[in-house]
């Protein structure tokens, strides 16, 4: 076998690739250079912008035959080069891929035609088509759903069956653009079940883009990461590109393995590792024995080097951090009291929640998608009213608030972005509110102070549209605070963020909060959980079934599994080695 | 909205070609509308009631609800001409205070607003009972419609709800941001300030769509294959005729009773010899 893999040519073969845009002075790509072998699968990591999904749609051959651009270099596919004449039905179907967006990538109506839509592109007989899409659809575990509309789907539903409708065609290359970037957790692991199962049974061979990559990683045989320039810095097996010069990649904005960001902090803290252990098992076996031997019987929290008190602290009393407290009058932020919410088309949302928010507090909302999160949070801001039970904000019921003080009140930031601005130019999205509601000489001092502390000076006339992701998610909380609102909402902050403006991101979050301001965060990353939130709320099929500190939440699985979320790896690390809140991470520098 | 009430179902209706539908729904829709009298549009609303009930296995209720958007502008339409009638007023039914309420004001106000609701039930019924991949593919096997053009429609059929989306996130982000105001001229300038973004929004989500399309091979061959294809049947025919004999004798019982009134009238009236 092993000689007949080496015989073959490589399934992908990419030789000094480069492209960039019409009107476009920069490559977004330049000079690529790899190969992909047969069943072998290639995790592409990068930071946001670093033009991840051109490759994808460049490998397909829709760059330049589809899509207008300018390209040097070849691809070679199966070892021949995707030429205009040699880009054929033959050719599409050698390849298959996912994209991001579940909804936008599916074309038909239902379930089962949208599986049949590539086969009738390339002209399969209508006879050979249904065991086909039988065996595809069984693949992705659709095959109750056939007939099913793809707008009932849920997004993780979505996303395998666009998985299902290139898998239909039978592709040896399958190429993955952040297929679970939109999905929670579930729905990602659901998705990645799958794709091991493909890799097992039927040795195809995966190109996967992403930049979260721990439920990614058990699949990988090799990484390659591109940089915000678009070359390659690292290509190899991922035991040798995360074994090294680590921080180049941090400040790239790479999303690191877990483990391997871990060992990274130890190492800082003046332990020896020699080698970086990327899985659960072997992390438990090489930190367990580091830590032993490093700090004797002490538990000193590996992260921090000095506050072992602090870890205790959050573990026995369930209280935050002493010193980052505020101070919480008697009143609560939001008090939500028996509220229940259904959707005109019959959608039970939230059926009974009961939910006190004190004032100062940093609290995150979690739960799987359909869970009532966001519901919740769109009857705090105003955008939905209960229809049962009744919620107040700093005291007053939310029906005896007017649109203006309610504004004046409570901030919500979008989960993406790009739905919340509704100006053209950056300092008109801050001035938004603020002209409606501040007196116009105090305008532009406010809009100066916020462009500093976003980080956003020299763009006041950029269209937000032409923002980097990070700039964008930057602008959207500023707009969302300009007007001083004591409570702030963000849905998903770090959604569609790379490890460096996540981090900073999270890190301007907590200085609003040491502001003063009341921050309630929706979020299906646990790890964020962990590092950030002092509190934490769990709902499930619209009630809240949880209330208390991330410790407690992550001391057993219980509640986590009935609201099919999972604890993160840090955390689960951490019980085996005695506490799980041991790699809550400190950012030194903060 | 209408264009997606497509009813779940294996009616009779149901099951005739899409494309000889939409052939035998034109007849019954446009026929009445060439007349001028109320009856006309009455007997063929009440056909259409039947038709769906009966062939569809669709019931009135739920017909109704599908169209009450358009139940009550032709009830506006009725009200409107009733009360400020402007042609000849002959016989004064009854008034109330200063409105005089004429006979011929009713007649006109009945004729017209029964005349959108028969192309409202007949646009409902067809799309209560046609499922929209069906009919994309027998407008092109049996309309010999460019399959581009079909399959155009059937990623516009998706785009809906996607775009019905978008324009809510924009309404809620200009509501959060206190933008929202109540009133005419607010409205007016929402209009102005939503269509921007939600027309940008709009062609980022369909360059996706249409990549997803491409990296599937659409287009790429000259041809291509259908995983459902429709054929037409000896009841599609039986079907087309019925409409086109049933279009035909309900004018002409009108014109026989006198009835009728318009242009087609005084035909159908020459023909049965009135």
């Amino acid at each position: 076998m092993a000689e007949t893999v080496q015989m073959e040519p490589p399934v992908l073969e990419v030789r000094g690739f480069s492209c960039r845009y019409p009107d476009s002075e920069t490559w977004v790509l330049q000079d690529l250079n790899f190969t992909v072998n047969r069943g072998e699968t290639l995790l592409i990591l990068g930071p946001s912008g670093c033009g991840k999904s051109t490759l994808a749609i460049s490998l397909k051959g829709l760059i330049p035959h589809t899509i207008e651009a300018e390209v040097r270099g070849t691809i070679l596919v199966e070892g021949r080069a995707i030429t205009q004449e040699t880009f054929n039905g033959e050719t599409i179907a050698h390849m298959g891929v996912v994209f991001q967006d579940p909804e936008t990538q599916l074309v038909m109506p239902r379930v089962v035609e949208e599986i049949a839509f590539g086969l009738e592109n390339i002209c399969v007989p209508t006879d050979r088509m249904e065991p086909r899409i039988f065996s595809a659809l069984q693949e992705v575990g659709l095959e109750q759903e056939k007939m099913r509309y793809t707008d009932t789907l849920s997004r993780g539903q979505m996303q395998r069956l666009a998985l299902g409708a290139v898998l239909v065609m039978e592709p040896s290359l399958l190429i993955l653009d952040e297929p679970t970037a939109n999905l929670d957790p579930l729905g990602s692991s659901r998705f990645f079940t799958t794709l091991a199962r493909l890799k097992q049974e039927r040795k195809v061979t995966i190109v996967l883009i992403e930049h979260r990559i721990d439920l990614a990683l058990p699949l990988v045989d090799r990484v390659l990461i591109i940089n915000s320039r678009g070359k390659i810095i690292a290509d190899g097996e991922p035991r040798s590109v995360f074994g090294k010069d680590i921080s180049r990649l941090e400040e790239e904005g790479i999303w690191l393995p877990a483990a391997v960001r871990i060992a990274e902090e130890l190492r800082l803290s003046g332990l020896s590792l020699d080698s970086s252990p990327l899985f659960l098992k072997e992390s438990e076996k090489i930190f367990g024995a580091l830590l032993k031997h490093g700090s004797g019987a002490r538990r000193e929290n590996p992260l921090d080097g000095s506050s072992v008190p602090e870890c205790r602290v959050l573990t026995s009393t369930g209280g935050p951090e002493s010193g980052k407290r505020m101070e919480t009058t008697g009143m609560p932020a939001i008090e939500v009291k028996r509220v229940g919410y259904t959707y005109p088309r019959g959608t039970r949302a939230l059926r009974d929640v009961t939910l006190s928010i004190d004032r100062g507090s940093f609290l995150a909302l979690v739960g799987a998608n359909g869970s009532g999160k966001t519901t919740l949070a769109r009857l705090l801001c105003g955008l939905l009213h209960p229809q049962v039970g009744s919620i107040f904000l700093l005291g007053r019921e939310i029906r005896r608030v007017t649109g203006s003080q309610l504004v004046h009140t409570i901030g919500y930031v979008f989960q993406n972005p790009e739905h919340q601005f509704v100006t053209e130019k950056v300092y008109d999205e801050l001035a938004y509110s603020l002209k409606r509601h501040v007196p116009d000489d105090e305008v532009d001092k406010r809009i100066e102070g916020l462009i500093r502390t976003f980080a956003l000076e020299g763009y006041e006339e950029a269209n937000p549209f032409s923002l980097s992701q990070g700039q964008k998610r930057r602008l959207s909380v500023a707009t969302m605070i300009a007007l001083d609102q004591p409570i702030l909402i963000l849905d998903e902050p770090t959604f569609g963020q790379d490890m460096v403006s996540a981090r900073a991101l999270m890190k301007l979050v907590e200085h609003l909060h040491k502001r003063g301001i009341t921050i309630l965060f929706i979020t299906h990353d646990m790890a964020l959980v962990l590092d950030y939130a002092q509190e934490v709320a769990v709902m499930n099929d619209g009630q809240v079934i949880f209330r208390g500190t991330p410790a407690e939440l992550f001391q057993g699985d219980k509640v986590l599994a009935s609201a099919s979320l999972a604890p993160p790896f840090e955390v689960r690390l951490g019980r085996r080695l005695g506490d799980p809140m041991m790699f809550k991470r400190k950012d030194r520098s903060g | 909205m209408i264009f997606r009430n497509y009813i779940e179902g294996n009616s009779f209706l149901h099951r005739i070609n899409p494309v000889i539908k939409l052939l035998a729904f034109s007849l019954l829709l446009i026929v009445p509308t060439l007349f001028l009298d109320p009856i006309t549009p009455a007997c063929f609303l009440l056909l259409s009631f039947l038709l769906a009930s009966l062939l569809g296995k669709i019931s009135p209720l739920r017909l109704v609800r599908n169209m009450a958007v358009f139940a009550l502008l032709s009830l506006g339409i009725l009200m409107f001409n009733t009360l400020f009638f402007g042609g000849d007023k002959i016989n004064i039914l009854f008034h109330l205070g200063p409105l005089y309420i004429y006979r011929e004001g009713i007649f006109f106000g009945l004729s017209v607003a029964l005349r959108l609701l028969c192309v409202t039930t007949y646009s409902a019924v067809f799309v209560a009972t046609t499922d929209p991949t069906l009919l994309a593919s027998s407008l092109v096997h049996q309309a010999r419609l460019s399959h581009n053009i079909a399959y155009a429609i059937l990623a516009a059929y998706r785009f809906l709800p996607i775009l019905q989306r978008e324009l809510s996130q924009i309404r809620d982000a200009h509501h959060i941001r206190g933008g929202y105001r109540e009133g005419f001229a607010a409205r007016l300038s929402r209009i102005r300030r939503y269509g921007i973004p939600l027309l940008s929004n709009g062609i980022r989500q369909a360059e996706r769509m249409a990549i997803s399309m491409d990296a599937r091979g659409f287009g790429i061959s000259s041809g291509r294959t259908y995983y459902r294809i429709t054929k037409t049947k000896f009841s599609d025919y039986v079907f087309l005729v019925s409409a086109l004999a049933i279009s035909v004798t309900i004018p002409l019982i009108l014109a026989r009773f006198g009835l009728n009134s318009g242009f087609l009238a005084g035909v159908a009236e020459s023909l049965v010899g009135q």
